[in-house]
């Protein structure tokens, strides 16, 4: 076990109430902002003191509220990517990295911090200060000198929020290369759910100081559980289920009972949730038949390869063009103004185009619905 | 004219301002950082400035005179306060405390707070904490804070006239000239020293907006 934690802090409005536990990985957090990511690492870094709890790193007790221990946050080898850098603005690029290095030697020292600046692509920029440095470059020299002071846990507080988009690929992909170096158990933090999923393979959920789901990131994105990680995961579309009777879920939204899945019956589930792309979309004929968009497979064709769980009359009621996806809005026909609305995203060279106003038939996968707490 | 009290300004200023760097810059690092009675302790710190001078004067002499403990205290080891250099440095030292109080712990409070918590991480002391990277990063506002509080120390006239009267050659102070100038009727006496001290203040009021100005500080100090 790497890292354990199970940490309570009272607010006078929030409580952060986090349990989780990593091996030697990279451990995404995602979570909206202000909903006690940033808290979390803070208390494991030693910079908060939460109210009670304990957290423990490769063995070492860092804090333990009911033993008294409290470790100060220079003794616990942690170490910390803030999300501006927090580079010291009166240092060299050199002196940044050398200020945590514990090597006495000189020469060592010298050597090491050598090291560090051929590693991260800082040569020339030596005697820089931090404020006439590039983004990119300023995180370099952020992850230099935490990694030079030689942590057994790092913590990533939303590395890329500062890094142009372009630059984002890059940077990750280098980060997870010297990551993958050190073996170093590593926090990440984000609200980014693209990013938790490329880094990390497995993850937890914190929603409102709430760690509420933790485990291998392709079955939270698969089954999210809950309701605030099925939105944290990109679900755009979900329901309220207003009754369970006779093993079949009344969803007033949609308008429609959807039986439960198998060995659900009994379990409390409040909420349904369909991910924009996994709805299909088909056109509704003169006959009142559905067929897909490009008319190539109609509706009979759709059951024949996946079982619908419901097929839903609607409207286009707007089209969103997006760099690769076309994005549609549409309302359930008959439904008043105020209801919800479904968002089904479609990928444009699947060749499906549909226009405003246009009468459709949404057709839900069983596969894909997800069923919330 | 005799410059003898403008030699003893600038002395009694100097040391005090030392003094009060010395006592200052941690007191105002602490209350920055302070969670509990941080407004009591903020409001006693700053009352010398507010304070009439002559008040302040009055309880250094309850504090220091003959009849105080500390007064005695200090009488028996050769040290008298009360009319004396001594005492003109303390009342120098206590009035102009609160202008670098107020600057440093403005700056320290205005410092991005991540900067100390990144060096906690890194596991750097505490100690090397405030000298390498709180203090340097804070220069400009201790720096305008050292040039105020010296700049006020030099134009101290009510405490100190209180606690370390008005003896030429040794606490007659160029402040204490000009009144003592214009009490004998000496008008152009009173002049001359009025305009030398002008010309001093505005010194140091220039070199005060040559550390703080926009991004003055930081080019004069680092790049």
């Amino acid at each position: 076990m790497a890292l354990e934690v199970r940490i309570k802090k009272q607010f006078p409005d929030f409580l952060l109430d986090v349990e989780f536990q990593t091996e030697e990985e990279i451990f995404g957090v995602l979570g909206e902002s202000g909903c006690g990511k940033s808290l979390t690492l803070k208390c494991i870094a030693g910079i908060e003191r939460p109210d009670q709890g304990r957290i423990v790193l490769n063995g070492r007790e860092l804090f333990d509220s009911k033993k008294g221990i409290n470790l100060p946050a220079r003794e616990r080898k942690i170490g910390y990517l803030f999300q501006e850098y927090a580079l010291f603005p009166n240092m060299t690029v050199e002196e940044n990295i050398a200020v945590g290095i514990k090597e006495k030697k000189k020469g060592e020292k010298k050597k090491k911090i050598h090291d560090y600046i051929q590693k991260f692509f800082l040569e020339g920029l030596e005697k820089k200060h931090p404020s006439s440095l590039s983004g990119g470059q300023k995180q370099r020299v952020a992850i230099a000198r935490m990694l030079a002071a030689e942590p057994e846990l790092i913590l990533l507080d939303e590395p890329f929020s500062a890094v142009d988009s372009y630059l984002k690929w890059k940077l990750e992909q280098m980060l997870l290369e010297w990551l993958e170096e050190v073996q170093v158990t590593t926090l990440l933090v984000s609200h980014n759910r693209d990013e938790v999923y490329r880094l990390c393979d497995r993850m937890g959920i914190i929603h409102k100081g709430h760690m509420e789901v933790c485990g291998k990131k392709q079955e939270i994105f698969q089954n999210p559980g809950t309701v605030s990680a099925a939105i944290l995961t990109g679900c755009k579309n979900i329901a309220r289920i207003a009754t369970i009777t006779e093993g079949r879920a009344e969803v007033a939204d949609w308008r429609t009972a959807l039986p439960l899945p198998d060995g659900g019956v009994g379990e409390a589930f409040t909420h349904v949730g369909v991910r924009a792309h996994d709805i299909r979309m088909l056109t509704v004929d003169e006959d009142g038949r559905g067929s897909l968009g490009d008319g190539r497979r109609g509706l009979e064709d759709i059951k024949n390869t996946e079982e619908l769980i419901a097929v839903l009359p609607a409207v286009v009621e707007r089209k969103i063009e997006g760099p690769f996806d076309d994005i549609y809005v549409l309302r359930l026909a008959m439904q008043k103004e105020t209801d919800t609305v479904f968002r089904v995203e479609i990928a444009r060279n699947e060749g499906a185009v549909f226009i405003e106003k246009q009468n459709v038939k949404l057709g839900i996968p069983k596969e894909k619905i997800l069923w919330l707490r | 004219m005799d410059f003898t009290p403008l030699f003893l300004s600038l002395r009694a200023a100097g040391i005090a301002t030392i003094l009060v760097i010395i006592i200052g810059i941690p007191v105002s690092y602490r209350v920055a950082y302070m969670k509990r009675g941080r407004g009591i302790v903020d409001a006693v710190c700053t009352l010398p400035m507010v304070l009439p001078p002559t008040v302040v004067g009055f309880f250094l002499l309850l504090f220091f005179g003959k009849n105080s403990m500390v007064g005695a205290w200090l009488m028996e080891r050769g040290i008298p306060v009360v009319f004396s250099q001594t005492g003109m440095v303390i009342a120098s030292a206590v009035v102009s405390f609160p202008l670098l109080y107020r600057t440093a712990r403005g700056a320290f409070e205005q410092m991005d707070e991540t900067l100390v918590q990144a060096a906690q991480t890194l596991g750097i002391g505490e100690g090397r904490i405030f000298f390498r990277i709180v203090c340097p990063n804070c220069m400009p506002g201790i720096l305008a804070g050292v040039i105020l509080s010296f700049a006020r120390a030099m134009g101290e006239f009510g405490a100190t006239i209180m606690l370390a009267g008005n003896i030429p050659g040794k606490t007659q102070t160029a402040a204490i000239a000009v009144y003592t100038a214009m009490q004998s009727g000496n008008r152009q006496l009173a002049f001359q020293w009025a305009l030398l001290i002008i010309g001093i203040s505005l010194f140091f009021m220039l070199l005060l907006n040559l550390v703080t100005g926009r991004r003055g500080g930081r080019v004069w100090l680092w790049k």
